[in-house]
């Protein structure tokens, strides 16, 4: 019964980052379409949003669904500072992420003091605040008609010369050095001891006050990283797609963003990347249109929490870890021998 | 005096749960708190480390106060307790759990974590010893690859000793310890509270098993109907009237102290 | 503006109760499984539109159509109750909640491709011209809705508190433990509580679908507002969730004198400060 816990980073991971390193930079040059890179984009977008998520949720034992809210900051953020100010991509993604973490500091210090469901409910009332403040303050936003024309950065390099981040090579980089950046944050927190704290979060706060774990505090640090996260995230997404609209603070995002989280594993690094990828390709595919993708959304949330909780990646983690401790004893055994 | 308890008053919307408790306990010694259930020492303990706030009265440890403070900034003064209801971390394993009781002496800064800093990886390198360490004076060495809902109701009172004991405590408050546990993990027991004293942890006890009370106590204190009624040795308290009356009824008292 | 009062009152009030139905059965619900169902606001969605499917589709009476709905939604939420609500008693409280998003959008997203997007009205008998009370002007479907509603608020009071079954119910919604051990079939106890919880959601749809419009996404909008409702008026308190269902909409409905746009903000609002700092509701009863 090995869920909950991340693959070892010790054995094994290490060796794989090469290669996934190569694969990931290979990959927009194998001949892929303008629409499948297009999807890799977005899943990229998806892996921070989700990556993060995993933190709050998988960790920490909260279930936020405010973390749309922060990716809507984000991106409006992003986007005003754009039509406002001509200020580019490369001053909006920190302002983004930065926003959205003062934001979440914010937010966090009242709703973190509440657990469990009350948590949830007020963190949904905050995210449809956000929502019906985007629609309304039509001065700043224009409401409902959105913020189009969200251009992407160009980057001049002296000596070299100009990448275009419009192309969707180009910004395939971006998304997927940003989606690295978040794994890793991620991964450097939850294998530290602030880490451990998180889990004395989720598993059993009262015990971990008794020794010295504030709850409060790591329940801060996980929700303030998963809203700079966020926030970044909306910024790339309002660049690339070049349009912001009040839809970002969507029930349908906070959903999506929850079911990558649930089906790939909720407390491993690996499950919300495989989570993000399935479900912006799977829909795809299968040709879904919206409402049906939704119903896609129901069934797997439904289906997870009631026959396979801890997601995909449990599921194979279950059966390798009782064979790799089955090779550890015959091993031993054949040492002892 | 480590601990001091001045005057401790607990109201709960009209009932007086405690009613002006002081004693005090004083380093390295074992105090052993008991009276009938519903006497109010777990209110008591749980005033004393933080996860209530009496209605009036300080709690000092080492001189500074306490009252009023959270959880885990009181547990950093060196003040660990134990729950009545065993208390772990579920999902994770033996090792995971004792783990965050390390927690206790060094939080590295989220930025430190990011940056990578040498003491947070050495922190966590030598972590492994220590757990290994607290593991074998608990007993549980051999079980630390397992989940802590994995293990039985008696192994699990020692994982949640070990993860208070990782904490570094000077003043460890344990919470009827011994409930649950059968007569030969009660003498097991005892052997580690023996143990634990010799190492220089003061402990304080709230224990109804009488067998362990008089074995280990240097001191105990009686509490009845949210008021101490006795306290001194464990001589002393067994022949005191007011304690015996107060656990067998009036009826005894006579013809006992004769 | 100050003689429109009454009728922001009354208006108010009609929306009010229609929260406090929905919030009843999500308190009860709660108070015998400990879940919150975020599917709740679905039960009165379905209401709705299954009498607009009833009424329109089908050319059935509206006052057929309605105990027609409300019936069927009934027995949804008691299958419902029977299949999935029965396995997530044993799950933690994240993934009890993360089930019933997904039924949410399973309901919302099924009846959206069912019935469309459009907002549709549910046709009556009803004549459409105002009538008016005092101050007060209102319709006969308004009027009938109120009327509806208030009977069923009164029979509900009268079913838990003065029957020998509804006491029963009750027990197993305030104190399962006990009421297992006096030898209540809780597993029973709970299918139709759940039921009735459905039905009253789903009246509230099809009583207030003849007055606005039905469409297959007003259910998670009633969601949220009777989660702000049975939070104002406390967990488990069908007394709170009426008060609060009224005290919401009389709210809601004197924002609009303020601002019609941030009119759902005022629950949002109302819910995180009573949230952070009279966690168990406004109206405590002690």
């Amino acid at each position: 019964m090995a869920f909950l816990r991340s693959p070892d980073p010790r054995t094994g991971l290490y060796l794989r980052w090469p290669l996934l390193a190569g694969v990931l930079i290979a990959l927009p040059f194998i001949g892929l379409t303008g629409y499948e890179l297009h999807l890799l984009i977005i899943s990229a977008i998806f892996v921070i949003l989700s990556s993060s998520l995993s933190l709050i949720m998988g960790y920490g034992g909260l279930l936020s669904l405010a973390h749309a809210a922060f990716f809507g900051i984000g991106a409006y953020t992003s986007a005003l500072l754009f039509m406002n100010f001509r200020l580019s991509m490369w001053v909006g993604l920190p302002a983004a992420g930065i926003v959205s973490a003062i934001a979440a500091i914010c937010v966090g210090s009242l709703f973190l003091k509440v657990r469990g469901h009350r948590f949830v409910i007020t963190s949904l009332a905050f995210v449809e605040i956000m929502r019906l403040i985007a629609v309304n303050a039509v001065d700043l936003t224009r409401g409902q008609m959105g913020l189009p024309g969200i251009a992407a950065p160009i980057l001049t390099i002296p000596g070299i010369g100009t990448i275009d981040f419009a192309s969707k090579t180009a910004f395939y980089f971006l998304a997927v050095g940003g989606a690295a950046i978040c794994v890793w944050t991620v991964a450097r927190i939850v294998h530290s001891p602030i880490g451990w704290g998180l889990l004395a979060l989720r598993e059993n706060e009262n015990l971990g006050e008794s020794v010295g774990v504030s709850a409060f505090r790591h329940a801060m640090i996980a929700f303030v990283v998963g809203a700079f996260f966020a926030g970044i995230a909306g910024s790339l997404y309002a660049h690339y797609t070049g349009f912001v609209s009040p839809d970002l603070f969507f029930f349908s995002y906070t959903v999506t963003m929850l079911v990558m989280v649930v089906i790939g594993g909720k407390a491993t690094i690996l499950g919300p990347i495989v989570g993000a990828i399935a479900f912006t390709f799977l829909p795809e595919y299968l040709r879904v249109v919206a409402q049906y993708r939704l119903v896609l959304v129901g069934v797997v949330l439904l289906a997870t929490v009631l026959a396979f909780p801890n997601g995909l990646v449990e599921l194979w983690s279950r059966w390798l870890r009782p064979a790799l401790l089955h090779l550890r004893t015959l091993r031993s055994r054949d040492n002892a021998a | 005096m480590l601990l001091e308890v001045d005057s401790i008053f607990m109201n709960f919307g009209g009932i007086a749960a405690l009613k002006g408790i002081s004693f005090s306990v004083p380093e390295g010694q074992v105090v052993s708190v008991i009276g009938p259930n519903g006497a109010g020492k777990t209110t008591l303990f749980n005033i004393v480390t933080g996860f209530q706030k009496p209605t009036a009265g300080q709690v000092r440890f080492d001189g500074a106060v306490v009252t009023g403070l959270l959880p885990h900034a009181i547990a950093k003064h060196g003040l660990i307790r134990t729950f009545q209801k065993t208390e772990v971390f579920p999902a994770l394993t033996v090792m995971e759990c004792v783990r965050i009781g390390l927690l206790n002496n060094f939080q590295p800064s989220l930025f430190s974590v990011l940056i990578g800093k040498a003491e947070v990886a050495a922190f966590v390198k030598n972590s492994a010893l220590d757990v290994a360490y607290i593991l074998e004076m608990v007993g549980l060495q051999s079980k630390s690859e397992y989940l802590a809902q994995e293990l039985s109701y008696g192994e699990q009172r020692l994982l949640e000793i070990a993860v208070g004991l990782a904490a570094r405590p000077r003043l460890l408050l344990l919470d009827e310890p011994s409930s649950g546990l059968n007569a030969e993990e009660s003498a097991r027991f005892s052997t580690l509270v023996r143990r634990l004293q010799k190492q220089k942890i003061t402990i304080v006890l709230v224990e109804h098993n009488m067998n362990v009370v008089m074995g280990v106590s240097d001191q105990i204190i009686v509490v009845h109907h949210g008021e101490k009624i006795a306290e001194g040795t464990p001589e002393a308290v067994s022949q005191n009237r007011d304690v015996i009356r107060a656990y067998l009824g009036r009826e005894w008292v006579t013809d006992a102290v004769g | 503006m100050l003689d429109l009062l009454p009728q922001f009152v009354f208006n108010g009030l009609l929306i009010g109760m229609s929260y406090a139905l929905v919030a009843i059965g999500m308190t009860m619900i709660f108070g015998i499984m400990n879940i919150a169902n975020f599917a709740h606001g679905e039960f009165y969605m379905l209401g709705g539109c299954i009498t607009y499917f009833i009424a329109a589709k089908l050319n059935a009476p509206y006052l057929v159509a309605v105990p027609v709905s409300v019936a069927a939604v009934t027995v949804l939420g008691f299958l419902l109750e029977r299949t999935v609500f029965r396995q997530l008693r044993l799950k933690s409280a994240m993934s009890s909640v993360l089930a019933t998003i997904g039924l949410g959008l399973i309901l919302q997203n099924g009846a959206l491709i069912f019935f469309g997007p459009q907002p549709q009205a549910i046709p009556t008998s009803f004549s459409a011209f105002p009538l008016q009370l005092g101050p007060i002007f209102t319709t006969q479907a308004r009027l009938f809705a109120v009327a509806v509603t208030a009977a069923t608020l009164v029979s509900m009071y009268v079913f838990l508190n003065h029957t020998l079954y509804g006491t029963a119910m009750r027990a197993t919604f305030q104190q399962t433990e006990a009421a297992a051990l006096v030898a209540i079939p809780i597993d029973r106890m709970r299918g139709l509580t759940f039921a009735l919880g459905a039905g009253l959601a789903a009246l509230g749809g099809a009583l207030l679908g003849a007055i606005f419009f039905v469409q297959p996404a007003m259910g998670a909008t009633e969601s949220l507002k009777a989660f702000i409702v049975v939070i104002l008026g406390g967990l488990g308190s069908i007394p709170g969730s009426i008060v609060g269902g009224i005290f919401l909409g009389v709210a809601e409905s004197l924002g609009t004198l303020v601002s019609s746009a941030y009119k759902d903000a005022i629950g949002f609002v109302l819910v995180i400060i009573v949230m952070l700092y009279r966690p168990d509701g406004l109206f405590k009863k002690s």
